[in-house]
């Protein structure tokens, strides 16, 4: 026998829904991201100007692009070792 | 995106009055718009005075560029030579905003610290969602859709799309790449799939239309120019592999895997081969395909994009892969562009500029792909099984024509970009407006599209695999392609000389 209405139902599953993003962004994430390797690694991208987040380049930090002519300056010095 | 398959797409009715109420010319006129406010706002601070900061010799450049991983060095490389002129910007650029990262307390990404002050982001984001609201609600009247109950389901939505990016903006959630697209799916799906996604909320669930509007504004950042970026090399990892993966791939589901839905397979073959969600959306939006097909294929890119963004930096660590052949690799493989950053980075400094370079140009390309598939859809695949070719006026009115408007808009940014040095920073003073609300667009459409979308839907097009094994038979093929090219061009070819 079900004891719940149709809407109550829905209800009670939003509530569950809601309660386990609560416990994964509130508890377990931010646990997560206290580990000593991971934020060590957090860190990392924050330093080099990386967010790894983004869908297009145009979203990234200038600074994630090499300089004009860096590269070449790269392979220059490949060239003359 | 429709309902229906492709084959019964309404089609927009003839005549003049198909510009204000058929949605794809609406789209343009809306981004247009958009376009034009960001221009219009685009402030040029007055020239610099003569007494200009003390020049940096040429020579300490390029000695401190010889040594990137010094704190020196990249202070130089950074700092210009002379004194450059003020950058112009938009005065709307300052107030657009939206929630920032955060680690353990979600209300800290609402707000955001500039010294010892903290300003909220509250204001901001609600002036975004004011500038937005106003030019669809009033889009929404012209084509007949209702005005004031526009408002209330367009607020709702963006109150979930602000959820959304919260979400998003976790730094775990982030570092993964886990973006803002796959939360706005979840919490539209979460409500659709326990209370139902409530009535006051439908007249503003346009998906469509938020898409095609962004793909108008994306059309801006599409800057042809950048094509050739890198040169040669470039031109061979990118131009080259991409193109014969994503046919590849597509002809493989179509006569090896005998999928169902070619639009399924063109837009997981695009996603997989371009440049990840943002290619599903703007090829799914060419080829007419359905939101579950768009949803699914951008869930499989992001599970992939998560994975090997961690395995791929340690196997080139592993085997001592050349920097700039990881780099390469890298920027042609993994679908994210955040991801490619972030993955490129692992390797190396250098490996992490590479492969932003090569997945910029691939960027570039979805404009290309975008174009092609919405050409080769309304001719080929909408013909069904009529062997005729159908006249230019029918391809005329079943060709999706948003599409001009994003091709418009890359090559009138493309051009301005590339007139002068002043056209350059113009543009982008404009895109650093538009890309924030075409990001809000965005979301709001994978919101909706999450509202419209019952698990029972989805179902289907996992059933078999057949998504998943023309994934990963599609990207090994990509893998292996990227790295051989990479090889090629960087441990080759290019070696040691100067790219032409």
């Amino acid at each position: 026998m079900n004891i719940f209405s149709e809407p109550s139902r829905g209800i009670m599953k939003l509530i569950a829904s809601i309660a386990v993003v609560l416990v994964i962004w509130l508890g377990i994430l931010p646990r997560v991201a206290r580990i000593k390797p991971v934020q060590a690694h957090l860190q990392q991208l924050e330093d080099s100007h990386v967010d790894a987040g983004v869908i297009f380049y145009s979203e990234l930090d200038p600074r994630v692009f090499p300089e004009p002519d860096a590269l070449n300056q790269l392979l220059r010095e490949r060239g003359a070792k | 995106m429709t309902e229906s398959p492709s084959s019964e797409v309404t089609l927009p009715s003839e005549g003049l009055s198909a510009l204000w109420t058929y949605e794809d010319w609406m789209a343009i006129w809306v981004g247009a718009l958009f376009l034009l406010i960001a221009a219009l706002t685009v402030n040029t601070p007055p020239a610099p005075s003569k007494s200009a900061p003390e020049k940096v010799q040429p020579a300490e450049v390029a000695n401190a560029a010889a040594d990137p991983e010094s704190a020196e060095a990249k202070a130089k490389a950074v700092e210009p030579v002379s004194a450059k002129p003020p950058q112009p910007v938009s005065k709307l650029q300052t107030w657009l905003k939206m929630p920032s990262k955060w680690t353990s307390n979600p209300l800290t990404s609402l707000q955001i610290q500039k010294g010892e002050k903290t300003t909220s982001l509250l204001p901001g984001m609600a002036l975004t969602g004011l500038l937005l609201l106003v030019p669809f609600s009033l889009a929404s009247c012209i084509m007949g859709n209702g005005f004031v109950r526009f408002i209330p389901g367009f607020i709702a939505i963006w109150l979930l799309a602000v959820i959304s990016f919260v979400l998003s903006k976790q730094v775990v959630v982030n570092q993964y790449n886990l973006e803002y697209v796959l939360w706005g799916l979840a919490v539209g799906m979460i409500i659709s799939n326990t209370v139902g996604t409530p009535n006051f909320l439908k007249p503003a669930l346009c998906g469509e239309f938020y898409i095609k509007t962004g793909l108008v504004l994306l059309g801006a950042e599409i800057l042809l120019g950048k094509l050739v970026a890198l040169g040669i090399p470039g031109i061979c990892i990118s131009w080259i592999v991409t193109p014969i993966v994503l046919v590849t791939t597509f002809i493989f589901g179509q006569k090896i895997l005998k999928m169902e839905s070619p639009s399924l397979n063109i837009v997981i073959s695009a996603d997989m081969s371009v440049c990840g969600a943002s290619a599903a959306i703007a090829t799914g939006a060419a080829c007419k395909a359905k939101k579950e097909e768009i949803s699914c294929a951008v869930g499989l890119s992001l599970a992939f994009t998560a994975i090997m963004m961690v395995i791929q930096p340690f196997i080139i660590r592993a085997v001592q892969m050349d920097e700039l052949v990881a780099g390469a690799w890298i920027g042609g493989t993994i679908d994210s562009t955040g991801a490619v950053a972030a993955a490129g980075k692992l390797v190396s400094t250098r490996a992490g500029e590479v492969a932003v370079v090569i997945k910029m140009i691939q960027n570039i390309l979805i404009g290309v792909v975008a174009f092609a598939v919405a050409v080769y859809w309304t001719t080929r695949m909408e013909n069904g099984s009529s062997t005729a070719r159908p006249s230019l006026m029918e391809i005329w009115r079943r060709f999706p024509k948003f599409i001009l408007g994003f091709v418009a808009a890359s090559l009138v940014f493309s051009w301005i970009a590339a007139s002068s040095s002043e056209g350059t920073a113009l543009s982008k003073a404009i895109v650093d407006v538009t890309k924030e609300i075409r990001t809000w667009l965005f979301c709001f459409a994978f919101v909706c599209i999450g509202l419209e979308t019952h698990f029972r839907t989805l179902a289907p097009y996992f059933v078999g695999g057949k998504p998943l094994v023309l994934y990963v038979c599609g990207q090994s093929l990509n893998l292996a392609l990227s790295l051989f090219m990479s090889w090629l061009m960087f441990g080759v070819l290019f070696k040691d000389a100067v790219l032409p």
